[in-house]
């Protein structure tokens, strides 16, 4: 009968407090409907890891396989790149300047994180303000940081917390009058060409800038050519659908691999939890001022709201801003508005990854 | 983990330099996406077209100061990456962790940086070094 209970022996509080952890992933993902197809994953890995004498040979396997070699996150990108359209940043590519702006909380975070750890782990901890998954785990895991585990529970907690985080701070950033600024949108034509050409050209741009981001950028633009090639359409849906689901199927499971109570409850992963969250709130922050300022010399005012849709979460964040918009004034539309700077937040964050990366390496 | 607030100061840096360099980035992109878009649309109205002229002369003007600045920035001595350059190495400067590479990479001398030009028992010296070593080892030999 001993082999029954034997394992109850190695079981410690700290692993009870995983599956609490784990128990509230699954809440989360299943009655709250947060980022479900990742929260739901890890929630359950979390658990599974966590059970005294589990032998989790296939999930290092996938780990070895998919995250140490970074093709988990690559992968994944060219489902993202294929789901992205660009097309309202193409007809105003003025707003791309709000996802570079939203980068700031990344920088300031790096500053700020690198008094408590070395800077690798520092810059790896600051990129999980740019919300964006597969960068945080490229770069965490080129530059070789011991915090992978809890920088991607951070970064894909907080992607799927968006709606919790950026209200309150874009409310106290903003007024009411603010708010309330109408942005009329004109539908402009944007041709062929350009929607072919624009993955190209900013393919070579980022990659002759900052080299290490070319993987990022590459596989990003590589799915977005493969939607507007026009030639590619079954490719085009199974990147968006079969690929992106599978990839994201194995990232969650394989991604709780890294939460074992043993390195994982310790003050270092509360610590990263605290400095994404700062880098999350400085990046809104960061779009949120930056649209203030231009509307300190611009004619035409901007509704400082879309500045915060600069971050990589797509395409929750633009989604948020215009539901704001609306809840202010119900005929005030900045969907395309809040969509293109999103859209240019995913662009931008890739590139930071790329440019810490090629500061660090 | 040790807390370092000195380190706060010393990456500011980064901070700078990070946000320069996407704004050339993005501002490389914006002015290439203005140019296809000039190039390739067909129906504009004149003062479209001489207003997106005008923001490209704006946008370009800016990546202009910003290259600039970033030049300035840009002053991380370490001869691999920005940070400073703590360690030097054959004229060259080196951060502490690129530092160690090198010294993995290139230098061989149990005493020294320099690479090895004598071996003894699977241990490396160089010139200096290895009469030095013979010197001990003679030294050794006297006193028994």
């Amino acid at each position: 009968m001993e082999i029954l209970y034997e394992n109850f022996t190695g079981l410690t509080w700290q692993m009870v407090v995983m599956w609490v952890i784990g128990g509230i992933l699954i809440y989360l993902a299943i009655k709250k409907e947060m980022e479900p197809t990742l929260l739901f994953p890890m929630g359950l890995g979390a658990i599974i890891v966590n059970i005294p004498g589990a032998e989790v040979g296939a999930l290092e396997t996938l780990f070895d396989a998919g995250i140490a070699t970074e093709l988990f996150p690559l992968i994944l990108f060219i489902g993202i790149g294929a789901m992205i359209d660009f097309g309202p940043l193409l007809s105003n590519p003025k707003l791309m300047i709000f996802g570079a702006a939203a980068q700031f909380g990344i920088f300031f975070t790096l500053c700020l994180a690198s008094m408590f750890f070395d800077i690798n782990d520092a810059a790896s901890i600051a990129i999980i303000g740019a919300a964006d998954g597969p960068t945080s785990i490229v770069v965490a895991n080129k530059l070789d940081s011991k915090y992978l585990g809890a920088i991607m529970v951070a970064a894909y907690s907080y992607m799927a917390l968006v709606p919790i985080i950026q209200p309150p701070v874009i409310k106290f950033l903003t007024t009411k009058k603010e708010r309330l600024i109408r942005m009329p949108y004109e539908a402009r034509e944007v041709s062929k060409t350009t929607r072919i050409l624009f993955p190209i050209v900013i393919t070579m741009i980022a990659g002759i800038i900052a080299p290490d981001s070319i993987m990022l950028v590459g596989f990003l633009m590589f799915g977005n050519l493969i939607r507007e090639c026009g030639v590619l359409n079954s490719l085009s849906e199974t990147a968006q659908k079969v690929l992106a689901n599978l990839i994201t199927i194995f990232l969650g499971i394989t991604v709780a691999l890294r939460m074992q109570a043993g390195e994982f409850l310790n003050l270092d992963t509360l610590l990263i939890l605290g400095l994404g969250l700062f880098a999350f709130v400085f990046d809104t922050a960061g779009g949120v001022l930056f649209a203030k300022l231009i509307n300190l010399f611009s004619k035409k005012k901007i509704n400082p709201m879309i500045g915060a849709a600069g971050i990589s979460a797509f395409p929750m964040s633009g989604r948020i801003v215009h539901k704001m918009g609306l809840k202010e004034d119900p005929q005030n539309f900045l969907l395309m508005h809040s969509i293109g700077v999103n859209v240019s937040g995913q662009i931008a964050s890739v590139i930071a990854g790329g440019l810490i990366l090629s500061f660090f390496m | 983990m040790e807390f370092k607030a000195i380190e706060f100061v010393k990456n500011l840096k980064y901070m700078g330099l990070g946000m320069l360099a996407i704004i050339i980035v993005i501002g490389a992109i914006i002015l290439v996406t203005m140019l296809l878009n000039h190039l390739t649309r067909k129906n504009e109205n004149s003062e479209t077209k001489s207003n997106s002229k005008l923001w490209i002369a704006l946008i370009l003007g800016v990546l202009l100061v910003a290259l600039l600045l970033s030049l300035y920035f840009a002053d991380g001595d370490c001869a691999v990456c920005l940070r400073d350059g703590e360690h030097t190495y054959e004229g060259q400067k080196y951060c502490a962790e690129h530092y160690e590479e090198i010294l993995a990479e290139k230098c061989d001398c149990e005493g020294c940086t320099e690479d090895f030009t004598h071996e003894v028992d699977k241990k490396q010296y160089c010139d200096k070094h290895y009469m030095e070593f013979l010197l001990g080892e003679l030294e050794k030999d006297a006193t028994k």
